[in-house]
């Protein structure tokens, strides 16, 4: 256990009294020298010693490694607890928590790290991410909460079956209330480098952008109270999490590249970069997406080649694959792309997209980050499984989701759109510009099951041999009227854009769009929603 | 709007006009008339106005005449029309791409996918509900259905000529599906008991959020007193028989519904420690969450009955959205400790608590994550407002409540979960 400070107060006098060196110089070198040791002895040597046995990283490596170097300026370095039923003694010094203000990529943030040198429940007892929480608030500037797990075994006991704080210190996290209230204000990344339950794993639950480990856990209560919970890092990938990485180097590049497309707070300037790109036709992007109705492509390619080289950065690939989220940008401007992947059930829509979809659109739509739709999907995919998984209940959360957007959206129909998915997918006529490539079909149903259920009187007269070739005839029929010269006809579809020229289309406008936008004054109603439902 | 009519399938389906009749109070009736909605006509067709409960409504088939209860600021009831989305635009103009547009009630939804729950919003699946009433109980604050109707996005029909998947209409959408899922509210055996689900529901609420809450006389106390178990407790708490259940088949280790205390409305939450310890499964805290969100937009106050031992979900974002929506809570919020408040931070708001809320605990009650927390009577480390008897428990509510509503309480409504997904 580090010297309590009080213990040093002896010091000035007697340096005082010897009269050599004058006091204000004593002092700054007694605070160097406690700033030495209680920086690099944290928890205690033997635990440092441990963390180092376990190839782990301290806190402060942490941070070292992870911010820009040289950036960090460290806040709370001689909290101590003051829980007298967590930790009756006070120190080591820290209070469990890391954490500062540092810069990533030149821009603020502000970081707090579990110091795993200290016991578990000692992490969480200071409010010291609650104070660091409400500067990054207050200044403006995303916040970062790492949580590391138990390095040491010994560590992630509880001591004495008396660290479960009270009703009064609100389940041993001060910051919990802020971040429950907080309708993502500011960006709150949340990463999860060890094993994590309590109060380090509040945030996870209520952040911008989840990155955790492979192989650790996550979940409220300890995993030897709560076997039920699976390691979701290692097993089925769970949709809350957006980022799986294999090491937390990994984890912190993930963190920055997502950063890199949010403004600092939410209504403020979007990071847009310099805009030297291409805008030209594109003569290679038609050739992505195969004509015949039925063939799959890989929506991501396209996805890709509209968006500037490089900058597409993918939010939870693994899960709902059928539809593909992430953030890119055009022209320089940072974009969200919500598209259906055709690669996957042919781009069906089940539950799970729809809850994958609504959480990206509330998170744009919070921070002001322009909407990409691109669509290709036959529908919502129904079935009694998904009648089961509260399909309705999903599909009409993504339906008032898309309808209360306030972000500029622009939406492109690449090759099918029916029903009430292009109801919905289209914004519910939210959508700033509705486009359509030339070979998209939009209609109220896929024709060819339009025409089975449209005309089944008609074909249960006609002898078995007959009937395929009168429904292909009608499915065609149908087919005629499903180009998008009909919808553009009525103002369903603004406009129909060659594939060539959509990249300069959409850039075009979010640029206008973006300059003619008044200041956000209000936080749009999507910023309170949950991040998981 | 379509002029869709409401043709029964067989003899004795009950017409729009029946349903309502049998639905309203008795000569309230009046049928809409041409009216222009839109940029269509409506007709009688399509359902009008009558009252329930000596208030006004607005009942429309499968969500028609909505936007005229919006407008007026009065409850709505959409009754299931027995077609889905097919019948209204689908079959007009084939080939013309507005039927998209008609086909999912575009409108209509748009209407109630922005809509921040300023009305009631019932609906009753009745018949056979397959796009646009289905698509509408989604937005609903209210969903009953009755035996023998399902409810499903589209009809088993279109799933064997889509998916090739063969299901009879009860496996694909019926109460047994829904009463698990958690998408009905109410199972009802009986079209009488539809009517008297839905009176009994917007019996409870305001007319519109910010209008006077429905407070009645002192009725008549409980014939009980309080004890643990989620019924028991409800039971010993609120007026006598007036406690009206909502979901009671989904994630049942949590109980909720609306009641009376004193003749206050009220929403209802307790954890039943005979299910599953009275765990918050994921589904427990989708079921709060709904409940939460509902009496917030309406400005009902809430009681919690907590013995549990806290969430119990893999990760950890759907607990958090239950803390989110108590902790966005304006209306008053009452907490009864009855034995374990393990998990308290998440489900007991401590230092944000607002001037409104009151925490109290019984004697034996402990707090803490993990079952060694302090018990109540050390007090030191509650937050509870005081120790209270379970005798003593319903008198200690209501007056909380008087005090806090004032004499004549109006609906305050919460600026926020009103913006929330209406389903969960």
């Amino acid at each position: 256990m580090t010297t309590p400070l009080t213990d040093g107060a002896g010091g000035t006098s007697s340096a005082a009294a010897t009269a050599e060196i004058p006091e204000e110089i004593v002092t700054v070198e007694r605070l160097r020298e406690l700033r030495e040791r209680v920086t690099t002895q944290m928890g205690g040597p033997e635990a440092v010693r441990a963390i180092h046995a376990a190839g782990r990283r301290t806190a402060r490596e942490h941070i070292a490694e992870f911010v820009d170097p040289g950036s960090f300026s460290e806040v709370g370095t001689f909290a101590t607890f003051v829980d007298k039923v967590t930790a009756p003694d006070p120190g080591p010094y820290g209070g469990g928590i890391i954490g500062g203000h540092a810069s990533l990529d030149g821009r603020p943030v502000t970081v707090a790290v579990d110091d795993d040198s200290v016991t578990a429940p000692a992490r969480r007892s200071t409010g010291k991410a609650a104070r660091l929480y409400q500067m990054a608030l207050q200044q403006r500037r995303p916040y970062i909460e790492v949580a590391t797990g138990d390095a040491i075994p010994s560590l992630a006991a509880r001591p004495g079956k008396t660290g479960t704080p009270s009703a009064r210190t609100f389940g041993a996290e001060p910051a919990f209330p802020y971040l429950l209230e907080r309708q993502r204000a500011i960006p709150v990344v949340s990463m999860v480098l060890g094993d994590t339950s309590g109060a380090s794993s509040f945030s996870a639950g209520l952040c911008d952008f989840l990155v955790q480990l492979k192989g650790t856990s996550l979940s409220l209560a300890p995993a030897a109270a709560n076997a039920e919970s699976a390691p979701n890092g290692a097993g089925q990938p769970a949709g809350e999490v957006d980022a799986i990485v294999d090491s937390p180097d990994e984890a912190y590049a993930a963190a920055r590249r997502f950063l890199s497309y949010l403004p600092s707070y939410a209504g403020g300037p979007l990071p847009v970069t310099d805009a030297d790109v291409p805008l030209g036709y594109d003569d290679q992007i038609a050739r992505l997406v195969p004509a015949r109705r039925s063939r799959a492509y890989d929506m991501k390619a396209v996805i890709r080649r509209i968006c500037d080289e490089g900058t597409f950065f993918e939010l939870k690939p693994a899960y709902a694959r059928n539809v593909v989220t992430g953030f890119g940008r055009l022209a320089g401007i940072p974009v969200g792309v919500l598209a259906n992947a055709p690669m996957r059930m042919a781009g069906g829509l089940t539950p799970e997209c729809c809850l994958k979809a609504v959480s990206f659109v509330c998170l744009c739509d919070a921070f002001g980050i322009p909407l990409l739709v691109l669509q290709d999907t036959p529908g919502f995919l129904v079935s009694a499984q998904a009648e089961r998984d509260r399909a309705i209940v999903r599909v009409m959360t993504l339906l008032q989701a898309m309808s209360l957007i306030t972000v500029p959206a622009v939406s492109v129909v690449i090759r099918k759109a029916f029903g009430l998915a292009f109801v919905i997918l289209d914004g519910n006529r939210a959508v700033d510009l509705s486009l359509a490539w030339p070979g998209a079909e939009i209609g109220f149903m896929d024709p060819p099951v339009a025409a089975n259920v449209l005309f089944e009187p008609q074909i249960k007269q006609l002898p078995e041999h007959e009937r395929a070739a009168f429904l292909a005839a009608k499915a065609a029929e149908l087919g005629v009227g499903f180009e998008p010269y009909g919808v553009a006809a009525n103002l369903t579809i603004d406009e129909i854009v060659e594939p060539g020229e959509t990249r300069g289309v959409v850039a075009g406008y979010l640029k206008n769009s973006l300059a003619a936008r008044p200041p956000r004054t209000a936080p749009s109603p999507l910023a309170s929603w949950p991040r998981w439902y | 709007m379509s002029h869709a009519t409401a043709k029964p399938a067989r003899p004795s389906r009950p017409t729009l006009r029946e349903h309502i009749e049998r639905l309203a109070d008795p000569g309230t009736y009046t049928p809409a008339q041409h009216f222009s909605e839109g940029m269509d006509l409506v007709s009688e067709a399509d359902g009008g106005e009558a009252l329930i409960g000596g208030r006004p409504v607005t009942v429309g088939l499968s969500g028609h005449l909505v936007m005229r209860a919006l407008n007026r600021r009065q409850p709505y009831v959409a009754i299931s029309s027995g077609t889905g989305g097919l019948a209204r635009g689908g079959r007009r103009n084939l080939g013309v791409l507005d039927t998209v547009w008609g086909m999912s009630g575009g409108p209509m939804l748009a209407e109630m996918a922005s809509r921040r729950r300023d009305v009631p919003v019932v609906s009753a699946i009745v018949h056979h509900s397959f796009g646009d009433s289905s698509f509408f109980t989604g937005m609903s604050d209210y969903v009953v259905q009755l035996k023998g109707a399902c409810m499903a996005l589209t009809g088993p029909r279109v799933l064997a000529i889509g998916t090739s998947e063969q299901v009879t209409m009860e496996e694909l959408g019926g109460v047994d599906v829904h009463a698990r899922n958690g998408q009905a509210d109410t199972i009802a055996e009986t079209l009488d008991e539809v009517y008297a689900a839905i009176r009994r529901f917007l019996s409870f609420l305001p007319t519109a959020a910010g209008a006077p809450l429905p407070v009645t006389g002192p009725g008549p106390g409980p014939d009980r007193e309080p004890e643990p178990g989620a019924r028991q407790l409800i039971d010993g708490l609120c007026d006598r028989g007036s406690f009206f259940e909502l979901r009671r088949d989904f994630a049942p280790s949590l109980v909720t519904g609306l009641a009376r205390l004193d003749g206050i409305p009220v929403g209802v939450l307790a954890s039943e420690p005979a299910v599953d310890d009275g765990a918050f499964s994921a589904d427990a805290c989708l079921k709060a969450t709904r409940l939460v969100c509902t009496c917030d937009a309406f400005g009902l106050p809430i009681v919690f009955g907590i013995d549990s031992p806290g969430p119990r979900v893999e990760g950890i974002s759907r607990a958090m959205m239950l803390a989110q929506a108590i902790q966005l809570a304006e209306v008053p919020k009452c907490w009864v400790i009855t034995g374990r408040a393990h998990g308290t931070g998440l489900l007991v708001t401590g230092p944000a608590r607002i001037a409104t809320d009151l925490v109290i605990a019984w004697p034996g009650a402990r707090a803490g994550y993990d079952g060694a927390g302090p018990s109540a009577a050390d007090e030191e480390h509650w937050a509870a407002d005081g120790i209270v008897s379970p005798a003593g428990t319903r008198a200690a509510l209501s007056a909380h409540l008087r005090a806090v509503l004032g004499p004549a309480p109006v609906s305050r409504p919460g600026r926020t979960l009103c913006t929330w997904p209406a389903g969960f």
